[in-house]
C-alpha cells in the first residue's frame, strides 16, 4: 500500500508519516504544491492525501494538475485539510476530489480506515 | 488709356471692403486679447488697404504713368505685408498667444520689411507701359526675390495648416480644415488673377475681380475662428428652406389648379363657379397646410439634422441602461457605448474618485493606456475648480485657461463634467471629440446636464455594490483563514495525544510527540492571542505601561525564537544596537511582540541565503523630541504600490504572501502599529517593489 501525502504543517505531516508507516504503508511526502505533482508521478501511490492550503500552488491547483495528467487522474485523492466551509468543500469535490476530510474532525485511525477502505475498493 | 471706375468695379470693391471690415472687425470685439484675433483684424485692415489702393491703382489720380506706377508699387508694397501676416495668424490659430519662436518672428519681420521696402522701387516694377492701351507694369530685377518672398510664406501658411490638420482631433481639426479651405481657394485665385495675368499673360483683365478673392479667405477664417454651438446657423437655414419649398409648393398647386380650371370653364372673369373653385381651393389649402407644413419641415430636418437623435428617447435609453445593472464595469461600459453611439463621440470615460483622487477610469475609446494614464492625470484638479458656465461643464472650446486647454488636448477631451452624488463630487465625465468633426450641440450639453445626477447615482450605487461583494468575499476568506488557523494546532495536538495513548512507544518518542503537542498548545494560544488583540485594537482600548526595557535582550529572544527558520533558510542575521539604545522606556511584552512581528515577516518572506538586518539607534526628530528607531531590514518579496494602501489593514495578505507562506491570519503589521501607536510612536515602511526587499521602522518617544 502506498500513499503520498501532502502536507506542509511539519508537526502534522511528522505525525501522519509517523501512522502511515506504522500500519505499513510505503510513504512519500510533499511539503508544498509545487513539489506534489512531481513527487506523485514518481511514487505512484494508491491514495494521495491533499492539504488544501499550501505554499507556493494551493491544494486546488494541484487537484486539477492531478485530474488534467493522463497517468495520474485515476489515483484517488483524498481531501485532508482544516478548511472547512461549503464553499470550499463544493469546489474540491467538483474538481473530482473523492473525499473532503476536516483534520479535527477525525481521530488518526479513522482516517487511516478510510485510506485503507478507499485501496480495497479499487 | 486710363479708363474712368466702372459701376461694376465700385460695387465690388465697395462690397469687399465692407465684408472685410465688418469680418475683421466682428472677430476681433469677440476676444481683443487673443493674438488670433488681433492678427484677424490686422489682415483685414492690410486687405482693406488693398482693395482700396488696388482700385485706385487701375485709375490712377492724377491720370498719369508715373502716378499709375507709384499706385501699382504700393499695391505691391501691401502685398508683401499679406502673406506674412496671414502666416502668423495661421501659425498662432487658434492660441491666444504666438507660438512662434522669438529669433523667427525677427526673421518674419527683417524678411518682411526688406520686400515691402523693394516693392516701393524699380526692383520689382520698373515701369508700366501701355500696349494696347492696358497698363501692364514691367517687373525689375528683384521681381523673383519679391515673389520669392510673398509665394514662401503662403508655402509655409500651407505646410503649418497641413501639419495642424495631421496633428490636431475633432473639432479643431474641423476649424482648421475652413482655413485649408480658405487658404487655397484665395491664393489659387490670387496667383491667377494677379501674377498669371499681369506678370505672364501680361494683361490686367481679371485685377478687377481681385476684391472678392480676399473676402473668401477672411470669411473661411472668421468662421473658423469663431465657430461655435451659440452659432450655430443650422436651425436658420433649415427652417428657411423648408418654408420656401412650403411657399413654392402651393403656389405652384394653387396656380395649377388656376389654370386648369380657367382652362376648363373657358372664362377669365370671376363669375360664381371659378368663386367657387376658389374658395374650395382657399379651403383647401387652409387644411392641407400644416400637414404639408409638417411633411416638409420633416424632409428639411432630414436633409440638415442627419445626425440628429431623439433626446428624449436617448435620455430614456440610457436611464433603462442604468438600471441594468450594478455592475461598475458593464454599467459604465453600457451607457457610455450608448452614449457615444447617438451623439456620435469618438471616445468617452467615467474617472472614479476617491476623495478628490482619480483612482480608476472606465470607458470606450480610449484604450487601455488611455484609461491608465487618467489616473495620474491633473485633471482631478478640476474638483476644486466649478464651470462657470451654466450647465456646470468644462467645454474645451469655451476655455480661457490656456493650461487646461493643452491638459484637455493632451487628454484628448472635448467635455468634462463633475458627476456628484451625495453632495459629493465622485466622477467626472470626459467625452472626446465628435466623429464628424462637429462641435457639441445646445441639445447635446442639456442630455448630459440631464444624464449627469442620474449616472452620478447609478456610479454611486454600483461602487457601493462592488465594496459590498469585497466585504462579503474578505468575510469569507477571514472564516476561512481564521479555521484554518485554529484547527491547524488543534488537530496537531489531538494526533499527537492519540498516539501516545493508543501506540507502544519508546520513551523518547514519547517525549517527541508530547513536544509536538505542547507545540501545538504554544501556537494555539498565539493565534488566540491575535485574534483577541486585534478585537482590543477595534475598541481602542491599548495603552502601554512602560518601564525601562533592556533591548539587547528582546533582539535576542526573539532571533532565538526564530532560528529554526533562519538554519533552514540559511539567512545571514546582523543585529546592531546603538549604545545609547540599549535602554528603552516601554512595555516589554508589547515591544517584543512588535519585533517579532516584524522580525517573521522579515524571515518568512526572505529568499534563501537572504539577509537581515535589524538595528536600534536614539535621534531627535524633527519636532525636537528624542527617540528611539529600531529597524528591520530584508532582501526578501518586498511590496508593490498597490498593496501600500493596504498592508497596515487588518487581514490584508499579498497574493504573494499567500503563495510564500499560506497560514497567516494577516494581522501581523495591523497590530504592530497598534502596539507602537498605544506608546505614542510610529511605524513606516519603505520598498521599491517586488522582491526587492522591504524596510520597516517604528519609533519609540524617549521621555
Amino acid at each position: 500500500m502506498r500513499v503520498t501525502i501532502i502536507e506542509d504543517e511539519e508537526i502534522l505531516l511528522d505525525i501522519l508519516r509517523e501512522k502511515f508507516s506504522r500500519e505499513k504503508f510505503e510513504v512519500s511526502v510533499a511539503r508544498d504544491g509545487e513539489e506534489a505533482v512531481p513527487v506523485i508521478s514518481e511514487a505512484k501511490p494508491d491514495v494521495i492525501l491533499l492539504d488544501l492550503v499550501l505554499p507556493q500552488k494551493s491544494g486546488f491547483q494541484v487537484l486539477e494538475e492531478l485530474k488534467a495528467d493522463s497517468e495520474l487522474k485515476n489515483i484517488p485523492v483524498m481531501v485532508l485539510t482544516n478548511l472547512g466551509q461549503e464553499e470550499e468543500m463544493r469546489r474540491a469535490l467538483q474538481l473530482g476530489a473523492e473525499d473532503f476530510i476536516i483534520k479535527t474532525q477525525y481521530p488518526l485511525n479513522v482516517i487511516v480506515e478510510k485510506v485503507k477502505n478507499k485501496i480495497k475498493k479499487i | 488709356m486710363f479708363k474712368p471706375i466702372t459701376a461694376l468695379e465700385a460695387v465690388l470693391s465697395l462690397i469687399a471692403f465692407a465684408a472685410i471690415s465688418f469680418l475683421g472687425l466682428g472677430v476681433y470685439l469677440r476676444n481683443p486679447r487673443s493674438w488670433t484675433h488681433r492678427l484677424f483684424i490686422l489682415l483685414a485692415i492690410i486687405l482693406d488697404a488693398y482693395i482700396g489702393v488696388n482700385l485706385i491703382s487701375l485709375h490712377p489720380l492724377p491720370p498719369t504713368q508715373a502716378s499709375q506706377l507709384f499706385w501699382i508699387r504700393n499695391v505691391m508694397f501691401l502685398a508683401a505685408l499679406i502673406s506674412p501676416t496671414l502666416f502668423l495668424l495661421l501659425h498662432t490659430f487658434p492660441r491666444n498667444e504666438i507660438q512662434l519662436r522669438k529669433r523667427y518672428l525677427a526673421a518674419v519681420f527683417v524678411l518682411t520689411a526688406v520686400s515691402a521696402v523693394m516693392a516701393l522701387t524699380p526692383l520689382v516694377f520698373e515701369t508700366v507701359r501701355y500696349p494696347r492701351g492696358e497698363p501692364v507694369p514691367v517687373s525689375g530685377a528683384g521681381m523673383p526675390l519679391f515673389f520669392l518672398h510673398f509665394a514662401g510664406f503662403i508655402v509655409i501658411s500651407f505646410v503649418v495648416l497641413l501639419v495642424k490638420q495631421f496633428r490636431s482631433r475633432g473639432e479643431e481639426r474641423a476649424k482648421n480644415s475652413y482655413l485649408l479651405f480658405g487658404v487655397i481657394m484665395t491664393f489659387s485665385m490670387m496667383t491667377a488673377f494677379t501674377i498669371v495675368f499681369v506678370v505672364v499673360l501680361k494683361t490686367s483683365i481679371g485685377v478687377f475681380l481681385g476684391p472678392i478673392v480676399p473676402v473668401i479667405l477672411m470669411a473661411s477664417i472668421a468662421y473658423a475662428v469663431v465657430k461655435h454651438r451659440f452659432l450655430d446657423i443650422r436651425p436658420v437655414v433649415a427652417r428657411s428652406v423648408s418654408y420656401i419649398f412650403l411657399v413654392i409648393t402651393v403656389a405652384a398647386v394653387y396656380t395649377a389648379t388656376l389654370l386648369v380650371s380657367a382652362f376648363y370653364l373657358g372664362k377669365s372673369s370671376l363669375d360664381i363657379r371659378t368663386l367657387a373653385v376658389g374658395v374650395v381651393l382657399a379651403a383647401g389649402i387652409a387644411l392641407t397646410f400644416p400637414f404639408l407644413q409638417t411633411f416638409v419641415r420633416k424632409l428639411t430636418d432630414k436633409l440638415f439634422f442627419r445626425g440628429v437623435y431623439d433626446a428624449q428617447k436617448l435620455l430614456a435609453d440610457l436611464s433603462r441602461a442604468m438600471s441594468a445593472t450594478l455592475d461598475l464595469d458593464e454599467l459604465a461600459k453600457k451607457v457610455l457605448t450608448l452614449l457615444a453611439k447617438e451623439m456620435r463621440v469618438s471616445k468617452a470615460a467615467f474617472l472614479l474618485a476617491d476623495r478628490h483622487k482619480i483612482i480608476d477610469a472606465k470607458g470606450v475609446g480610449y484604450g487601455e493606456a488611455g484609461l491608465k494614464a487618467f489616473k495620474d492625470s491633473p485633471l482631478e484638479l478640476l474638483f476644486h475648480r466649478k464651470p462657470d458656465s451654466e450647465p456646470p461643464a468644462f467645454i474645451f472650446q469655451d476655455l480661457s485657461d490656456e493650461a487646461l486647454k493643452n491638459i484637455f488636448r493632451q487628454y484628448e477631451i472635448e467635455i468634462l463634467m463633475p458627476i456628484r452624488a451625495e453632495e459629493d463630487d465622485r466622477a467626472i465625465l470626459v467625452l472626446g471629440h465628435k466623429s464628424s468633426g462637429d462641435t457639441y450641440s445646445k441639445q447635446d450639453i442639456k442630455v448630459l446636464d440631464a444624464f449627469v445626477p442620474g449616472v452620478g447615482i447609478a456610479l454611486q450605487n454600483a461602487r457601493l455594490y462592488t465594496d459590498l461583494q469585497l466585504a462579503s468575499a474578505a468575510k469569507s476568506r477571514f472564516i476561512s483563514v481564521v479555521s484554518h488557523q485554529l484547527r491547524t494546532p488543534v488537530s496537531g495536538m489531538r494526533w499527537n495525544l492519540e498516539m501516545i495513548r493508543q501506540e507502544k512507544l519508546r520513551p523518547a518518542q514519547k517525549r517527541a510527540f508530547l513536544g509536538n503537542a505542547y507545540q501545538g498548545v504554544v501556537f494555539l494560544g498565539e493565534q488566540l492571542d491575535d485574534i483577541l488583540t486585534a478585537l482590543d485594537i477595534y475598541d481602542k482600548k491599548l495603552t502601554a505601561n512602560k518601564v525601562l526595557v533592556d533591548l539587547p535582550a528582546i533582539f535576542s529572544e526573539v532571533l532565538e525564537e526564530f532560528s529554526g527558520m533562519i538554519a533552514a533558510k540559511a539567512l545571514t542575521v546582523d543585529s546592531d544596537i546603538n549604545h545609547d539604545s540599549k535602554q528603552i522606556l516601554a512595555e516589554a511584552t508589547k515591544i517584543k511582540k512588535v519585533i517579532k512581528i516584524l522580525v517573521k515577516n522579515a524571515v518568512v518572506y526572505s529568499p534563501a541565503k537572504g539577509k537581515v538586518i535589524i538595528t536600534a539607534h536614539a535621534e531627535t526628530a524633527l519636532d525636537q523630541k528624542k527617540r528611539t528607531v529600531v529597524s528591520v531590514i530584508d532582501e526578501g518579496m518586498g511590496i508593490t504600490e498597490p498593496e501600500r494602501r493596504h498592508i497596515t489593514e487588518e487581514f490584508f495578505r499579498s497574493d504573494q504572501a499567500r503563495v510564500m507562506f499560506p497560514s497567516g491570519l494577516g494581522l501581523g503589521i495591523f497590530i504592530a502599529q497598534a502596539f507602537v501607536g498605544a506608546h505614542g510612536g510610529s511605524l513606516w515602511f519603505y520598498s521599491e517593489g517586488r522582491n526587492k526587499g522591504a524596510d520597516f521602522h517604528f519609533s519609540l518617544p524617549s521621555e
